[in-house]
């Protein structure tokens, strides 16, 4: 297993990431250890998380997303996107995209999210977004 | 409970009132696995009955349906592809099967870093298997293979990466007739409008009027060592539908495939010179011009000063140039052995650098070269003399 610089957060802070205004670190809850990162969303918003993580040697990226305390009704929905870019933000591919709603509630646990990246014997940037919204189409 | 109804703000207010989403979402534990020691291509004949070692993307998917070799092949629907990082290695060889679609295959050679660092594309030029050969001349580790597939439905196979060029000659078994299964139209030389100045004659390609899928062609065989770029001049005076294309094969492997002019051009009134790069070749290759009607269409094309460029020269260059009979720059002769003609495509020059390297005054006949290495063997013997006298 390949260390990657505060992939944990077991730093206590955000260091090694770039995050938006939404993120902040938590221990109240983790996959492992004692911190995990966070952002508590509501209404239209979105809350982007990424890091630059060098894969040379690196067969896969393993993290861990958990959508904790979720409310969705109507034509509300919350959209989760995580791909791989090179340094000069050409888009390598994406890695997970789903779109929960009412009738397609995130599961309770921590959902394991991996990307294959033998390939990619250099730097890349692994982009988390998360979009809160609300569908005005409808409802 | 708040309705507000009138108004665009009331309408987002009733909306986030009723339709809503909110959670805290929580990432933690981002960790890489340790690749396996890289041991090059792997499973490049697919005959693990998977895909294993490939980066799989579209529909990509194992196939026993049209195999080249052995049991398994990769099937590639359109917009599906495979990656791979692959060895340092001269050549790449890749038996392609292009079943039906309008669109082409593209391989792409990729860098460290994932840019491109070259793209080739392959439309279907042929039923069954052939071997499409790159080469690739690749001295980084971290390189990668790229097949994907565009508006086609093919099959790949036999993937195989080799530490050398591959120069065995293949003399042809079959020739551009049978690419197409129709006869070749008009091929002929003409004087009616040679290139420049010269009263030489040219290549005339005619696919007769308005008859589709009918070409017209022209082939030779030629040592491409050292040749930096294949060079030719083209004029389409008509032109409705069809292709003016070259390709540059070693058996029936097609190593470069130009295209030199697309009907939707119209036609080209005046010589136009056409480049084509073939630095990385290595060895004897077979040349073919032809032009192409589609649709209903006429393509009637004139070749003319047809000429090499070589590589930046160094002495090697220039007595390996001086000393093998295939330089012939007599006018008329640079591209010989013409095989569907009978008769050679004519030229001027060749060039080094864009620069004359022997102008039409100075006839470097095979008796010349010969006569050229004589005096190397003269001096060389000179030079040993006098060495063994020195000492």
């Amino acid at each position: 297993m390949a260390d990657i610089p505060n992939g944990g957060f077991e730093t206590g802070t955000l260091e090694q990431w770039y995050p938006d205004s939404n993120w902040y670190v938590t221990d109240e809850t983790s996959h492992s250890g004692t911190y995990c990162a966070a952002a508590s969303m509501s209404g239209i918003q979105t809350a982007i998380l990424y890091k630059y993580v060098d894969v040379t040697g690196i067969s896969t990226l393993k993290f861990y997303l958990k959508l904790n305390n979720v409310t969705i009704l109507g034509t509300g929905f919350i959209h989760v996107t995580v791909k791989l870019y090179r340094t000069d933000d050409v888009e390598l591919g994406t890695i997970f995209e789903n779109t929960y709603n009412e009738s397609n509630m995130p599961p309770t646990g921590w959902i394991e999210i991996s990307a294959y990246t033998m390939l990619h014997d250099c730097i890349v940037k692994l982009v988390i977004r998360v979009e809160t919204s609300v569908d005005f189409g409808f409802g | 409970m708040s309705v507000i109804i009138f108004g665009s703000l009331g309408y987002i207010q009733h909306q986030l009132e009723h339709n809503k989403a909110e959670c805290t979402v929580l990432v933690d534990d981002l960790t890489g696995i340790d690749a396996p020691v890289f041991t090059g291509l792997t499973n490049g004949d697919f005959e693990t009955g998977t895909l294993n070692g490939w980066y799989v993307y579209g529909g990509a998917s194992i196939s026993t349906l049209v195999v080249h070799d052995g049991t398994y092949s990769c099937h590639l629907p359109s917009y599906a592809g495979i990656i791979q990082r692959f060895e340092p290695c001269k050549q790449i060889d890749i038996y392609v099967n292009i079943v039906s679609g309008s669109g082409y295959l593209t391989f792409i050679i990729y860098k460290p870093d994932l840019s491109i660092d070259r793209l080739f594309k392959l439309p279907k030029i042929k039923d069954g298997w052939f071997c499409y050969r790159i080469n690739a001349d690749i001295v980084d580790p971290y390189y990668k293979i790229g097949i994907s597939s565009f508006n086609v439905d093919a099959y790949i196979d036999s993937i195989q990466v080799k530490q050398e060029h591959d120069t065995a000659v293949f003399d042809g078994s079959f020739d551009i007739v049978s690419w197409y299964n129709t006869p070749v139209q008009g091929t002929s030389i003409s004087t009616y409008m040679p290139y420049g100045i010269s009263s030489t004659p040219c290549l005339y390609l005619d696919t007769g009027d308005y008859t589709p899928n009918r070409i017209a062609g022209a082939s030779c065989k030629y040592d491409m060592t050292n040749i930096q770029s294949l060079v030719l001049s083209y004029k389409i005076p008509q032109f409705t539908s069809g292709t003016l294309k070259c390709i540059i094969t070693q058996g029936d492997i097609t190593i470069i495939d130009s295209v030199i002019a697309q009907a939707s051009g119209g036609p080209v009134d005046t010589w136009t010179e056409h480049v084509i790069d073939t630095s990385n070749l290595l060895g004897i290759y077979t040349i073919y011009v032809y032009a192409e009607s589609l649709t209903s269409g006429t393509c009637k094309a004139y070749i003319d000063n047809v000429h090499i460029v070589f590589k930046p020269i160094n002495i090697t260059t220039m007595l390996y140039a001086m000393t093998v009979p295939r330089v012939l720059t007599d006018r008329g002769h640079i591209l010989n052995d013409i095989t569907d003609l009978g008769v050679p495509i004519c030229s001027n020059m060749y060039t080094v650098n864009g620069e004359p390297l022997l102008s039409d005054s100075i006839k470097l006949t095979s008796q010349f070269a010969s006569f050229v290495s004589r005096v190397i063997h003269v001096l060389t013997y000179m030079a040993v003399k006098i060495r063994r006298v020195a000492e």
